[in-house]
């Protein structure tokens, strides 16, 4: 699609930046924050969004999903230019990772002895640490679907990967939490 | 293998007698239709064949609840974290300085 470079007026810009990018600004720095894990970086990486969303302005359609629109970019300087700065450890092979689990087929015999009642004495802290302590691909796909609603679609367009991907990440994703979630129910007593 | 119901699963689940297996022959499709249908990303057709099957399977049914206590969990549970003060303000001064 040719892109037009005037297609907006100032007056426009403007407006969409104040109504349909900052509205999203919580979202965003929650996900930053859960990807890096320090409050100036997840500041520092929304700013960096957000500047990039007002350059690169033209190429957002009015009408289209502002929010997906906006977390693609968050993610993509995030891999780009962030997580060499950051403390984040090396990016995790997400081919290895997947390869990995689909022929150990972690699936759910393994998990099957978690029940509900030991989730209910769960506090925040053993349900975020078993969440952060998720490689950054699977915590994502947790996050972006769980946390903020995003649908497998938007997820594939976010993350540049197929659906099919987005599918079976978050299975193993959910299967690996669920391993945690076990690991504390287990030393809180729960058998 | 199959393994008839107890009194008590019939109780709950008002099943008729034998027709409550314990253990899912089919796991590991149940469990992905499991995710789509707790994601909303199941069709019509996937919720329909799932909702039956966890009527009498008592296998499935638990992944079912566990997965949605999970899923409940995780939205309960997991800290919001405030937006910096300045960081609107600070965004809009930088675009300000470019324009």
């Amino acid at each position: 699609m040719p892109e037009d470079k005037n297609k907006y007026t100032q007056e426009e810009k403007e407006r969409i930046f104040e109504k349909e990018f900052l509205p999203h600004i919580d979202s965003m720095y929650n996900f930053a924050y859960r990807i890096t894990f320090d409050e100036d970086d997840a500041k520092d990486l929304v700013q960096e969004t957000y500047l990039k969303a007002y350059r690169f302005i033209e190429s957002f359609q009015q009408g289209t999903n502002a929010k997906a629109w906006l977390f693609r970019i968050l993610k993509n300087s995030f891999i780009n230019d962030f997580r060499k700065k950051s403390k984040e450890p090396a990016k995790v092979d997400y081919q290895d990772v997947e390869t990995f689990y689909n022929s150990e087929d972690v699936d759910d015999q393994r998990t099957s002895d978690l029940r509900v009642d030991a989730l209910k004495d769960m506090i925040g802290d053993e349900v975020s640490n078993a969440l952060n302590s998720l490689a950054i691909d699977f915590r994502t796909v947790i996050i972006l679907c769980d946390l903020e609603g995003f649908t497998y679609e938007e997820m594939a367009k976010i993350l540049d990967i197929p659906i099919g991907t987005v599918r079976s990440r978050l299975h193993r994703a959910r299967n690996l939490l669920k391993e945690k979630l076990k690991g504390y129910a287990i030393s809180m007593g729960y058998k | 293998m199959a393994i008839l119901n107890t009194r008590w699963l019939k109780n709950i689940l008002g099943a008729k007698n034998g027709d409550i297996i314990e253990k899912c022959s089919e796991s590991e499709e149940c469990s992905q239709l499991l995710q789509l249908v707790l994601d909303g990303e199941a069709t019509r057709e996937q919720e329909d064949k799932f909702f039956k099957h966890i009527d009498t399977c008592m296998h499935c049914l638990n992944g079912y609840e566990l997965e949605k206590s999970i899923r409940k969990l995780i939205k309960s549970k997991i800290k919001k974290q405030t937006v910096p003060a300045d960081l609107v303000d600070s965004i809009k001064m930088k675009i300000r300085q470019t324009v």
